[in-house]
């Protein structure tokens, strides 16, 4: 459940591993990776955890895909991490030996997120109990 | 005319001669006035209570003039204030006692004011001025009950002014304190010294021509005509102003006008409706302002409807009645509720049954004797438990109807009804008279509906959350927990609880979840879907939350004599197919050797991903990295 809220300048990232919630500013990650030549423009690489060292990663959705269920927590999370993504390359935040106008992004509409993220651009995560219901 | 005396040559005169020269002078003037009866408070010596602040003094204007019995003149220039709180003599006025009082007496009395003293002949001391002058002068009364005090009695040399009174504690004499109704007026002359002349009279007739008699046959002539003993008036002789529906302009025409009007029997008119008639409050009817007439219209009608009446038209307790047999009530009303009463008792031996009688009735196997209504229930209770606790052969089934009304039965009595109900039984289940008995056979549905038709539900716990329901429609046949199909969407049973099923149909399986809470809700957000045809079979498609977690890792070793930077990686699929490229994967670590950290992600999608390093490993050195990836989409 990586992304919990998407604010100005940073955003709240919750450990899949052990569940750990920090804030990750914008200045410590960036868009795309390259290593050696190796490039890869749709994944944002997250600082480690620094409680258990997991290493997250999150992608970019692919052009020609739309999520089959509109709506549920997958699609709301990928709409989160498309706009971090395009945030960031219109900061200039993108890997070493990359330019921003080398990045594609897949910035959502903003009648998309407004419809999905009325209360802002936070993402509770899915119950994980029976019974917790009303 | 004045007596007089006559002064001779060579006189010697006297003061006495002179004195009565002067007096015979005054005694004319004053027998003039007394003969002719002047006298009195010509005008002036009005009195007003003490201004500006009322005290026990009396205030009397001037000028004044009067004069009094003798014909002496009383005459006095300024206002004069007149001390009421003592008398003449000095001695107070008050009124000790609480609940007396007393009248006091203002009078005006003639006096001489001496003046211009000189010395004569003898050497006494004489005035030679003696003007005429006043004296105001207060006499009291005996004291009294308030109410019931008597006046002071007028003075035959003194004018009264005006009577004051005198109440116990006073301290200002007010202007109802002063009673000017004795007052002592200016009276001319009398009225029989004074001539009149009637012989051109027509009615008044005195005795004597004097103002006296003639005023005298005047008062007589209006006593009469007042006290109506003569000289009264014609009613034809006195005006009338025509009002209402009185048109005649004298009294008699008047009277005459309104005994007719009153006495008019005519339709429409009658005398009745010109006699108003005030508003008469009452229930249940009441009259508003009109006329006799209108008010005896009313009343006629109301009587005429309430002798007319065949309902309501008096309470019953307001008739009377007469005592008869056990009824020992006077009104009707008191008989009724008696009547009732004793209708509806409980009581052995006197219920209220047995108040009413009852013919015999003849039967078989029974038949009733005459008696009242009591014995012949007793007697049917007798007989009905006699049947009732029959043991056998009662009634035949056939002959027992069924009323259905329901119409859910073809047959019409007990016998055939029960062969049809278990003819529909036995086709699915076992009868009672086989083995097995009610358990069931093969069970069979016909088609009961379009759409998602429901074909089984159990509660078998009677909890909502394991509330177990099958359906089936064109294409699939679902299993749900927790969800029921309304029609339209999913209903959950329990809101607290998540939803769980599985469908399967001839080309796919399913298994459903559902964990919004939402009380209703079209589509299940998380399911595993194996289609049986489509590429890729191998593997669930799943949709909604999916959360998997695997294992990656790579191991190398560098055989070079140097160090070397190595490329390592590798790919790894997914245990069911995502829905769409994960958003989220997570390496970690669980063992490594010389690796720099987990590895890079490399060309994702919803079937697995790759991943890779660039690590520099020292000469003939192995290098590892083991762990686990978390995907989310």
């Amino acid at each position: 459940m990586p992304i919990r809220e998407l604010r100005t300048d940073d955003l709240d990232q919750e450990c899949s591993k052990c569940g750990r919630v920090v804030a990750v500013p914008f200045t410590a990650i960036a868009a795309g990776i390259s290593r050696e030549g190796q490039v890869n423009t749709n994944v944002m690489a997250l600082p480690a955890c620094a409680t258990c060292g997991s290493a997250e990663f999150l992608l970019r959705s692919p052009y020609d895909e739309d999520h089959p269920s509109q709506g549920s927590y997958g699609h709301k999370h990928k709409l989160l991490v498309d706009k971090l993504h395009a945030e960031l390359v219109q900061r200039g935040r993108v890997a070493e030996g990359l330019k921003p106008e080398d990045v594609p992004t897949k910035e959502p509409p903003t009648a998309v997120v407004d419809r999905w993220f009325k209360d802002g651009l936070r993402l509770e995560p899915p119950p994980k109990t029976d019974g917790e219901g009303q | 005319m004045s007596g007089r005396t006559d002064f001779f040559f060579r006189q010697k005169v006297t003061e006495a001669e002179l004195d009565l020269a002067f007096e015979l002078l005054e005694l004319a003037d004053r027998n003039l006035a007394a003969d002719i009866g002047v006298y009195g408070i010509i005008s002036g010596a009005e009195p007003t209570p003490h201004s500006p602040v009322p005290n026990l003094t009396v205030d009397l204007t001037a000028p004044t003039r009067a004069y009094d019995n003798l014909g002496q003149r009383i005459f006095f220039g300024t206002g004069q204030v007149v001390d009421c709180s003592v008398d003449l003599t000095g001695i107070p006025t008050e009124v000790p006692v609480a609940g007396q009082e007393r009248w006091l007496g203002l009078f005006l009395r003639f006096e001489r004011l001496l003046s211009d003293p000189r010395t004569d002949g003898n050497s006494q001391q004489v005035f030679f001025r003696r003007d005429e002058s006043f004296e105001v002068v207060v006499r009291q009364g005996p004291l009294g009950p308030v109410g019931g005090a008597s006046k002071v009695p007028l003075m035959p040399d003194e004018l009264l002014v005006c009577d004051v009174l005198r109440k116990n504690a006073q301290t200002q004499i007010l202007a109802p304190d002063l009673d000017v109704s004795r007052r002592q007026a200016f009276i001319f002359a009398q009225g029989d010294a004074v001539q009149i002349v009637s012989g051109v009279w027509s009615i008044l007739a005195p005795a004597v021509n004097t103002v006296q008699a003639a005023l005298d046959e005047v008062d007589s002539e209006l006593a009469d005509h007042f006290g109506g003993t003569a000289r009264r008036h014609p009613a034809g002789d006195i005006d009338y102003t025509p009002h209402g529906f009185v048109a005649a302009s004298d009294v008699q025409t008047a009277i005459d006008e309104v005994v007719d009007d009153l006495s008019a029997t005519t339709a429409g008119n009658p005398g009745a409706q010109r006699v108003g008639a005030d508003a008469v409050s009452g229930t249940p009817n009441a009259l508003a302002a009109s006329n006799v007439d209108s008010h005896l219209s009313q009343i006629l009608g109301w009587l005429n409807a309430h002798l007319a009446a065949t309902s309501g038209a008096h309470n019953a307790s307001a008739i009377a009645a007469a005592v008869h047999s056990y009824i020992a009530g006077t009104t009707v009303q008191a008989q009724l509720q008696e009547i009732v009463s004793d209708l509806a008792l409980q009581t052995a031996g006197s219920a209220g049954a047995s108040r009413v009688g009852a013919d015999a009735v003849s039967g078989s196997p029974n038949a009733l004797a005459a008696g009242t209504v009591d014995s012949q229930l007793a007697d049917l209770l007798a007989d009905g438990n006699d049947h009732v606790g029959a043991t056998s052969g009662a009634h035949a089934a056939s002959a027992i109807s069924v009323a259905d009304s329901g119409g859910n039965l073809t047959a019409s009595n007990v016998e055939t009804a029960l062969a049809e109900i278990l003819d529909a039984f036995e086709d699915d289940h076992f009868r009672g008279n086989e083995g097995s008995a009610g358990q069931h056979r093969t069970i069979h549905q016909p088609s009961m509906g379009s759409g998602k038709v429901l074909l089984w539900d159990a509660n078998g716990v009677g909890a909502a959350a394991t509330h177990l329901r099958v359906y089936v429609d064109n294409d699939s046949l679902w299993f749900t927990l927790n969800a029921s199909w309304n029609g339209s969407a999913w209903a959950r049973d329990s809101t607290g609880n998540f939803c769980g099923g599985f469908r399967f149909s001839r080309s796919d399986f399913e298994i459903l979840h559902e964990d919004s809470f939402a009380a209703t809700f079209t589509t299940w957000n998380r399911s595993w879907r194996l289609a049986f045809r489509d590429v890729p079979n191998s593997a669930f498609t799943t949709n909604g939350v999916i959360s998997e977690i695997g294992r990656l890792g790579y191991e190398s070793h560098n055989t070079y004599n140097a160090t070397r930077n190595m490329a390592v990686g590798g790919a790894n699929t997914f245990r069911s197919r995502f829905p769409a490229t994960p958003s989220s994967i997570t390496f970690s670590e669980t063992s490594s050797f010389n690796a720099g950290g987990a590895p890079d992600l490399w060309d994702a999608d919803r079937d697995g991903f790759g991943y890779f390093d660039y690590v520099n490993v020292a000469a003939n050195t192995t290098l590892y990295w083991f762990g686990t990836y978390q995907a989310v989409a």
